[in-house]
């Protein structure tokens, strides 16, 4: 196996569980070679090609600035990238950064941050409203399971392809039943923590594009008995979604 | 300050709410205040506060430190009013100054003592204008509740009035920054003998100098961020303390103010009660107290003992801790007193969120900020994991390196004490979810049963 995986800044942006995924993803990938990039390092896929993944999770609105002030010299390099066909998986509000802005308005005044404007995403903030939910959504054929938390509602064009379509649960925006956004093999979505270790056949696949191999999961029986035990309860009307 | 028009309506029905609900025996910490402030939401306002106004908040030991302060006054003979059984968020507080009012709006006590949940701040502190706040640590909690640290303070800082004098961990980069106009009094910990420091945790709240981004150099931490950093490039570090803790042994805390070595009792060892004892003692001294002031009142001072107790069962220790739910950071802070528990341990593990449990699926992203890795060791040999989540839990152990064969789950908590294999421990551990105390309680008894 020939893989190397870049995680972007994983000492601030995995603040809600977001860390399981790389641990998980460890487990069932120890020989690929893994890149930790710290939040005051370059970036290892600005000069390097053999780049199979790169992941980033869940922030502070204060540290995605400091983000995107880093990011925003390589914007092109990232966009090459997803054309190329690299993997990217972007949990929770990482999904934000890759849009064309963030406009908070918790204060009253609306303050624009301009983002990497890689998509089409455009996001409102209001850290007053904050958005907690239980998601069931269709990724391709793949039934899906989450958890979103956030002070943001987000829009993408009707052109992009969303990364879900919600059918229990809150979308990207109070309109929506669609969440995240995908393009080639760019995977970002509102769903936040272990999505890897919640979502064994999405992992599956995921890890097929980064190999190109069918490759056993760590604890797989485990992984998805608990998948199949949360998505009969997602199912479960009873079961409030927040 | 004049009272709003609905202030003697809302206050009336409160008080009447209050005295019914207590002649039926109903606990009344909420409601009054509730209904009150759905009448009149500047209720609180329109209080008469008295001399003193104290209010405690933080992300964790804000309930000891009021005890112990709450406990410390009454015991030197200063009549209080406190929300120290009730609720900590505006509901609460107006329920508690509703039930110790005149209807005008004087309170019947000089001395008011007010835990305080972090998030309502902007909703209490405006309105009653603390004399002093106390802060014991802002830490990440839980993600639905809290969101991450940044968040709170947002939520505390521009809400303190000018007048209100802090007292703040100065071993905390991010609490101790609150209000940076205010007069304040730091306290610290140093390293203690025997102490061996955390420097594990998968969590640590400030990395990065929040004046120039370059990432701070640890010199030691307690916990998580709790500790001594500097900034290799500016030179940016924690602020000097007043109050410095630097011995708990014997039951005793030894710390430096002013160039003196002043002696506590201290009701035990564990690292977050040497910060609750020292948070208390840091108060009560600028309160005004004399070192034998503040033993007096702290003397015989006890943690509650439903978060923490020893005792002996079928010959082995028996430790029952409170492992908060939602709450990485505690939970890990539980995990690591756990493990550095002397001999083989079995573990009971009951951190299902109560609540959730009954009417929802709960998030477990807090399971992977959680330092299960602590409870990974050839000297745990035996966990029973209850609850709906019981397969996640075991999941997370598994990750963090626990072998499959030491992990027995179960659907319901009260079956977890009946699966435990006592051969195979010294110690046995029952941790168990704050709300899930009722199910600890139970199970205590039941072992006790079985003991007989």
């Amino acid at each position: 196996m020939n893989c190397t995986i870049e995680v972007l800044y994983p000492e601030v942006c995995t603040i809600f569980g977001d860390s399981g995924n790389m641990r998980y993803l460890y487990r069932c990938l120890p020989e690929a070679k893994w890149i930790k990039t710290e939040l005051n390092d370059k970036p290892y896929f600005v000069d390097n090609d053999d780049v199979s993944m790169i992941y980033i999770g869940t922030m502070t609105e204060q540290t995605q600035k400091m983000v995107i002030k880093r990011l925003m010299p390589y914007s092109q390099r990232i966009k090459e990238l997803i054309d190329n066909g690299t993997v990217f998986l972007a949990t929770g509000n990482a999904l934000e950064i890759f849009g064309a802005y963030i406009e908070d308005t918790t204060e009253g005044v609306a303050n624009v941050l301009e983002c990497l404007g890689i998509f089409s995403i455009i996001t409102k903030r209001d850290e007053k409203n904050r958005i907690f939910s239980l998601v069931l959504g269709n990724h391709e054929d793949l039934e899906m399971v989450g958890f979103r938390a956030q002070f943001t509602q987000s829009f993408i064009a009707e052109l992009d392809k969303p990364f879900l379509n919600v059918t229990r649960g809150l979308g990207m925006n109070e309109k929506s039943n669609i969440d995240g956004i995908q393009q080639n093999n760019f995977y970002g979505t509102y769903l936040l923590g272990p999505i890897l270790v919640l979502n064994p056949y999405f992992t599956k696949n995921l890890i097929k594009k980064i190999t190109g191999e069918d490759v056993p999961l760590a604890l797989e029986e485990n992984v998805i008995a608990a998948y199949n035990k949360r998505l009969e309860e997602f199912k479960d009307s009873k079961v409030h979604i927040h | 300050m004049k009272k709003s028009i609905t202030y003697y309506p809302a206050a009336l029905i409160g008080k009447a709410m209050y005295r019914l609900m207590r002649l039926m025996h109903k606990n009344a910490t909420n409601l009054p205040g509730e209904v009150a402030l759905i009448l009149c939401p500047k209720l609180l306002s329109c209080f008469k506060m008295p001399k003193t106004v104290i209010v405690v908040t933080g992300t964790n030991g804000k309930t000891t430190v009021t005890n112990l302060i709450g406990n410390a006054l009454k015991k030197r003979g200063i009549d209080i009013i406190t929300n120290s059984l009730g609720g900590n968020v505006d509901t609460g507080v107006a329920s508690v100054l509703l039930a110790n009012s005149k209807l005008n709006g004087t309170l019947k006590k000089d001395t008011v003592l007010l835990e305080m949940d972090e998030r309502s701040a902007s909703r209490i502190l405006p309105y009653i204008q603390p004399d002093y706040l106390v802060c014991t640590n802002l830490l990440r909690d839980s993600m639905k509740r809290n969101a991450h640290t940044g968040y709170i303070f947002n939520r505390i800082s521009p809400y303190i009035p000018k007048k209100t004098h802090l007292i703040l961990n100065a071993d905390d980069l991010i609490s101790s920054q609150l209000a940076p106009e205010n007069s304040r009094t730091y306290f610290s910990v140093n390293q203690l003998e025997g102490e061996i420091p955390t420097t594990d945790n998968i969590i640590c709240d400030i990395l990065y100098c929040p004046k120039c981004e370059t990432k701070l150099e640890y010199k030691m931490k307690h916990y998580n961020h709790l500790g001594k950093a500097v900034c290799p490039k500016c030179g940016y570090t924690n602020a000097q303390p007043q109050f410095k803790a630097f011995e708990a042994k014997g039951g005793t805390l030894s710390l430096e103010h002013d160039g003196c070595t002043e002696k506590y009792p201290l009701p035990n060892d564990r690292i977050i009660d040497v910060y609750n004892t020292t948070t208390a003692v840091s108060f009560l001294r600028t309160y005004g107290w004399n070192e034998d002031e503040v033993n007096d009142g702290l003397k015989d001072a006890e943690i509650v003992k439903t978060r923490y107790d020893k005792t002996l069962l079928r010959g082995k220790n028996f430790y029952n801790m409170l492992a908060k739910g939602q709450s990485s950071i505690a939970c890990s802070a539980t995990f690591d007193s756990v493990r550095k528990i002397k001999g083989t341990k079995g573990v009971i593990l009951i951190l299902d969120d109560f609540y959730d449990g009954l009417h929802s699926s709960e998030n477990i992203a807090w399971l992977y900020d959680t330092d299960f890795e602590f409870l990974n060791g050839d000297d745990f040999t035996q966990f029973v994991v209850g609850g709906a989540r019981a397969e996640d839990v075991k999941i997370r152990l598994m990750l963090a390196g626990v072998s499959e064969e030491k992990i027995i789950c179960c659907r319901h908590e009260m079956d977890t004490y009946k699966l435990l294999q006592w051969d195979k421990f010294d110690n046995l551990v029952l941790l168990y979810e704050v709300y899930n105390i009722g199910y600890a309680e139970q199970i205590m008894k039941e072992l006790r049963e079985e003991e007989k």
